[in-house]
């Protein structure tokens, strides 16, 4: 799958999210602009706000298309969703205890993977440094 | 790029965000309208992404 391919299945499964797409994309390379930088600049802050808002329809909805993309079995989309989703989750301390409710059964054990991967990673770095 | 490194970066799966992340910064360099001194973290920032894109 391309970038662009998988910014306009974002934005079919969240068109709400077409014009700050648009006012972020318009000044890069439009819908070929790389998906990791959609992800983190557009869906990533747009999910922490509702979340803080504790908008609950918008909510389910975004995590109900993260659970339809999971199960494109796409590799490009599902590195997107790892590094530019749920790396943005797992760093920022005020989100990764809540999202976790949210997310269907696909992305929950994505997300468990990607965490077990990333503590295994940090692990590593504290005993090469140590 | 050793062990460390792509245990660390996950391996090439970042070095393909990291790209898109390049892209983005030369992007914002060419055609936002930037004042000096974040002209200058900006160029700074691409010549850090490009050093560790090439494994340097």
């Amino acid at each position: 799958m391309t970038s662009k391919e998988l910014n306009l299945t974002l934005l079919g499964f969240l068109p709400e999210l077409k014009s700050v797409y648009l006012e972020e994309t318009s000044w890069q390379e439009g819908d070929d602009t790389g998906s990791h930088v959609v992800f983190s600049d557009v869906f990533y802050p747009y999910i922490a706000e509702i979340l803080k808002d504790n908008h609950s329809a918008m909510i389910h909805k975004c995590f109900f298309a993260i659970e339809r993309m999971i199960e494109l079995n796409d590799e490009y989309a599902e590195e997107v969703l790892e590094l530019s989703l749920f790396e943005n989750f797992f760093y920022q301390d005020n989100l990764q205890i809540n999202v976790r409710q949210y997310m269907g059964e696909k992305t929950k054990n994505k997300y468990d993977k990607y965490i077990n991967k990333t503590a295994k990673a940090e692990a590593f770095h504290r005993e090469k440094i140590t | 790029m050793d062990n460390y490194q792509r245990a660390f970066v996950g391996g090439k799966s970042h070095l393909r965000k990291g790209e898109e992340r390049l892209k983005n910064l030369e992007n914002i360099l060419r055609r936002q309208q930037l004042n000096a001194v974040d002209q200058k973290i900006i160029k700074e920032l691409i010549t850090d992404f490009k050093k560790a894109l090439e494994g340097k």
